[in-house]
């Protein structure tokens, strides 16, 4: 059996997709034989603008359209019967595995985050279900293997060269229920809800000027800033920046609060971070707990020591 | 109504606070003009009310007393706040220019004593974090109610609050120690902790349920109790919803044959349907009991109630596991107040309850003919239906839920269309058969219209001590007693 | 234009306390006494539906909206509710008391109702959310779709009326939205639409609209072999609850510059540098 990556050239993050998959194959597809990698794309000659690739191979599938009827004929003759295919977490993926695995007489599992090889070399995949309390083992089912990935998997960096393209093949549209079509790329708010790194304040930091610090730390850091109730109803912050009961929940991979006591109301906007860190004078404060590493410490002078080692390092 | 500017109150607050702890940013002044009475405005971010001139963070009875002296020589008028859960309008800014005096900074623990059992804090420390601190180390306050995870300490005595577990420990006039407050003079008055005392009135009584209309609270102590979960008995028993007059007596017969349970509860059907369709049939009304204490005392309890209840053929009895499972996933909280506005803004479809309270013999009229009146008088109503949740050795309470699609109406019309009308029905029946048209959440502003039915010749006293206390008419106008319009 | 809306109605995880999530012994959890609430990207989708005949008024569409699901008695009231919301068809195929329904036997279930109207009855479109959240598998949709011949838009976050015989869809793509105008017959997968709650009908209209009768169906009525398809797709192995707890770590340290130096050095770096 070989693996595949599938991989949509035409999206806007196609690197870190790229290394996710990487990284997942570094992971749990060691000594399995790679396979040619499957490069999706309206434009002939599409790959020729990437100068890494995370496959040493690949075949480059040219769409008339890049709708998923037209995606799914380009797949379905370059499937191999034996061998696993594997799609990034991105959403609209999952459509794509399941029909694949029907027309091919093959196997979808969505969502992947692991995959266990049986003592009888069969492959057993982990997902969660149950609204993500519990977490699954599961036989695919049989070869060939469609899987997509659970989002936000670690990634691996890219250090081969731009792809080897052995063939080009050409796909032209199997769209005829599309009567007419336009796109709209979304504007980004403040980034709050989608930031990988958030710096959340409490009532701690005690006035406006606190909020700067933080500003800063976050910036450094690539992140955004939200607040707690008190510190936006005392308008240190406005109120787009909100976080928990009347504002937002996020889940960004790290999380540093300050200042911040650990209400509920408070905390459950930021509880499902991947990763959190609690700055807080009180070692009593119930923040403390809920965090992975906690600081018993000033905010002010903690935050501003850390920001100078991180553009330091910079 | 202040007899300056607005300018000068923020100018002679920052005197006082400084700047920092002066808050005019708009929004904020606009948010804090409301609770969550004008739910539904809050949602559509509509402001019918007075903006309040500012609202200033205070950290001391000192601050407090400055600030109160300050709006009483200016004749403004100020409202009292800690964790804004109010639901009754009761932190309405109603006059022109108010200030709101938010006391949720004042958040200390200030003394745990676990020999003579009782725990002192100030007035903006969260209840959530006070008991859950407190049951680490295996006490609790026993003070439990659904507004837990957002309100504190001082809005908790304001209001006369009462908690799940009431039927055991009581409401929180039963819990309360000491206090201390401060007056719309500037005068700091601190009552001392003692168990009793036969010392003239309980004074305690004119700070409990002041709502903010007589003095500012800074200080509560409250009473220590043990927590023994583990000890815990549940007992649970479904009934047609037919029977709901005999599930008024079954809650009766419990009270009259001495047992107290921590709490004791009725759910008539369609308010059981939105707690227990997992496995209670739709048209089934419930009933169930907690058992809670030392761990002779549960069995005892849980073996008496099943004796009573075995005698009623109607009662079919329920896997005390599954009321188990119940109440320990009763976790209201941030995320369901969160969803809430997202969900009203979607569907147009608002949730609102009444807590009404009465005697054993006119209970059950009181929530019958509420319920039938509402349905016959009131468009758009999705569902209609409540619990009896605290009873009392003489009566029990109604905690009236219904929920009402918006239709053709603007967000600031809601509050006539629906509330109010609903509201008016409620009270109307409570007068009439003799019940209390408040058992819980205060009067607020939105029942205050009443208060002269509610209180009869009474009312002397209680505007009396208004009087009294607040010559100047500087303490949450509007509150306990209507505006004069 | 005649569109079937299918739902699973599931159980309330959120209200399950820590210690209930624990599979049995055939690897699944008791879930049986919390309350049955909609799965929350049906809902969406059956709002969509519902807001269909609304927002064509005036242009002269009828639009017949149905609603199926694979599922217990209890999720009768659910039905019941979308007759009170003005849906003109409700269908229950009985699930297996204890028995858990793959989406590969759902999907061939609903296969089997779809293909079972005919010429001027037969359904225009299929509409359901894009995943449950017991089985989490993501495949329902797309499996009816492979069933149907019909073509699938997924992660749709509007549906609209168009022109005879279409309708305009907007879905999600990654880094932003796509509009088209769809020819019927296809199958829309609703994801993350935002203001995804039903209405709520009004206890008039549950008395005036909601008893209407239920189709019953057994799963074998549709499909002779239905028993057949318990075990296709993905086999369990295993189940087990995610451990949420954090493992708090405390920093010690002097100064707190050099409490700043050891979080960053031992803890935050690494973290920054695999974002």
């Amino acid at each position: 059996m070989r693996y595949h990556f599938i991989i949509d050239l035409g999206s806007p993050d196609v690197r870190r997709q790229m290394e996710e998959q990487k990284g997942f194959a570094e992971r749990y597809f060691r000594g399995m034989e790679e396979g040619e990698a499957i490069l999706l794309g309206t434009k002939p000659g599409l790959a020729s603008g990437l100068r890494q690739g995370h496959a040493k191979e690949a075949v480059a599938a040219v769409l008339e359209d890049d709708g998923a009827e037209t995606i799914l004929k380009a797949l379905e003759s370059l499937v191999c019967p034996e061998d696993l295919y594997l799609f990034s977490g991105e959403e609209s993926n999952a459509a794509l595995a399941v029909r694949l695995g029907v027309r091919t007489g093959g196997s979808a599992s969505n969502g992947v985050h692991g995959i266990l090889a049986g003592a009888d070399q069969k492959l057993a995949v982990k997902r969660m279900m149950y609204a993500n309390h519990m977490e699954a083992v599961c036989d695919p089912g049989e070869p060939p293997f469609f899987f997509t990935m659970a989002k936000g998997s670690d990634r691996a960096e890219l250090t081969g060269g731009p792809f080897y393209i052995q063939r080009e093949t050409y796909t032209p549209s199997a769209a005829d229920h599309i009567l007419s079509e336009t796109y709209w790329t979304g504007e980004e708010a403040n980034g709050l809800k989608d930031s990988p790194v958030v710096v959340a304040a409490g009532r701690g930091i005690g006035g406006p000027g606190g909020m700067d610090i933080l500003r800063n730390l976050a910036e450094a850091l690539g992140g955004t800033v939200g607040a707690s109730r008190p510190v936006v109803m005392n308008a240190w912050a406005p109120m787009e920046e909100l976080l928990g009961v009347s504002g937002m929940f996020v889940q960004p991979e790290i999380c540093i609060t300050a200042g911040a006591s650990g209400a509920a109301a408070f905390s459950a906007g930021i509880e499902k971070s991947r990763w959190i860190t609690a700055v807080n004078k009180d070692k009593e404060a119930p923040i403390m707990k809920m965090a992975d590493v906690a600081i018993a410490e000033d905010y002010e002078p903690f935050v501003k020591a850390l920001e100078r080692l991180i553009r330091e390092e910079e | 109504m202040a007899i300056i500017s607005r300018e000068q109150i923020v100018e002679g607050l920052v005197k006082i606070l400084g700047q920092d702890r002066v808050i005019t940013d708009e929004k904020v002044l606009k948010e804090s003009s409301v609770d969550r009475y004008r739910k539904y405005e809050q949602v559509c971010e509509v402001y019918t009310q007075p903006i309040p001139a500012a609202v200033v963070n205070v950290m001391s009875a000192e601050e407090v007393s400055e600030v109160l002296k300050f709006a009483n020589e200016n004749e403004i008028n100020v409202v009292p706040r800690t964790g804004h859960s109010a639901i009754e309008g009761g932190l309405e800014t109603a006059l022109k220019d108010s200030v709101v005096i938010d006391g949720s900074g004042m958040n200390k623990v200030l003394k745990v004593d676990t020999y003579n059992m009782q725990v002192t804090c100030q007035c903006g420390v969260p209840l959530q974090a006070l008991d859950d601190m407190l049951r680490e180390k295996g006490y609790t306050t026993g003070h439990s109610p659904q507004s837990k995870p957002l309100a504190q300490m001082g809005g908790l005595v304001a209001t006369r609050s009462i908690g799940q577990f009431s039927t055991l420990y009581g409401g929180i006039e039963d819990m309360i120690v000491g206090l201390e407050a401060v007056f719309p003079n500037g005068k700091i008055c601190r009552i001392k902790n003692i168990p009793r005392r036969a010392a003239g009135p309980d004074i305690r009584h004119i700070i409990c349920g002041n709502e903010g209309a007589i003095c500012f609270i800074t200080e509560v102590t409250m009473k220590l109790y043990k927590w023994q979960p583990e000890n815990n008995r549940y007992i649970g028993y479904k009934l047609d919803d037919q029977y709901m007059k005999l599930g008024f007596d079954c809650l009766r017969e419990v009270m009259v044959a001495g047992y107290r349970p921590s709490f004791a509860r009725l759910y008539d059907a369609a308010d059981a349907n939105m707690h227990f369709s997992g496995w209670l049939e739709e048209g089934k009304a419930i009933l169930i009991w907690m058992a809670e204490g030392p761990a002779n005392i549960t069995p005892a309890i849980e073996a008496g109630i099943k004796e009573m209840m075995s005698k009623h053929p109607e009662l079919e009895e329920v896997n005390p596991a599954l009321i188990e499972k119940w109440y320990e996933g009763l976790n209201w909280g941030p995320e369901q107040i969160a969803e809430e506005a997202e969900e009203i803004k979607a569907t147009q479809n608002i949730g609102i309850t009444t807590e009404v309270s009465g005697s054993w013999d006119n209970i059950y009229e009181i929530y019958k003919t509420s319920c039938d009146r509402i349905l016959a008088e009131v468009p758009d109503m999705t569902l209609m239906g409540g619990h009896s949740s605290h009873s009392y050795i003489n009566g029990t309470n109604m905690y009236f839920v219904y929920y009402y699609n918006i239709v053709d109406c603007a967000p600031e019309e809601e509050i006539n269309k629906y509330h109010d009308r609903i509201n008016q029905i409620i009270c109307e029946q409570v007068l009439k058969y003799g019940g209390s048209i408040v058992h819980h959440h205060g009067l607020g502003k939105a029942r205050a219209k009443y208060v002269t039915q509610e209180y009869g010749s009474s009312y002397y006293m209680l505007k009396t001590l208004k009087q009294a206390f607040d010559p100047n008419g500087i303490m949450n106008m509007g509150t306990l007693i209507p505006l004069r319009k | 234009m005649r569109i079937l809306g299918c739902f699973k109605a599931v159980p309330a995880f959120d209200l399950l306390r820590e210690e209930d999530w624990v599979a049995d012994d055939r690897l699944r959890v008791d879930t049986e006494y919390v309350k049955l609430e909609w799965n929350c990207f049906d809902e969406g989708a059956l709002e969509m539906m519902r807001k269909l005949p609304e927002r064509s008024e005036g242009t002269g569409a009828v639009f017949e909206l149905d609603a199926l699901t694979v599922g217990k008695k209890k999720a009768d009231s659910f039905l019941k509710l979308l007759y009170a919301l003005g849906f003109s068809h409700a269908v229950r195929v009985e699930a297996e008391e204890g028995a858990y329904a793959p989406p590969e036997l759902v999907a061939e279930l609903i296969a089997a109702y779809v293909r079972r109207e005919k010429e001027d009855r037969a359904y225009d479109a299929v509409v359901t959310g894009v995943q449950s959240a017991d089985g989490s598998h993501k495949k329902t949709p797309y499996l009816l779709a492979e069933l149907l011949h019909w073509p699938c838009i997924s992660q749709v976050i509007s549906i609209e009326p168009a022109e005879k015989g279409c309708l305009k869809v907007i879905s999600q793509v990654f880094g932003g939205e796509k509009t088209q105008l769809v020819r019927l017959p296809c199958v829309l997968a609703v994801g993350n639409a935002p203001c995804a709650y039903l209405r709520v009908p009004t206890l008039k209209d549950k008395m005036r609209l909601g008893n209407r009768p239920i189709e019953y169906l057994a799963p074998e009525a549709l499909l002779a072999d239905a028993a057949a398809y318990r075990d296709r797709g993905e086999k369990l192995l295993g189940l087990r609850p995610v451990d949420r707890s954090r493992d708090t770590v405390q920093i010690e340290g002097g100064s707190p510059e050099e409490k700043a130096r050891i979080y960053y050095e031992q803890y935050l770096k690494g973290r920054l540098l695999k974002l």
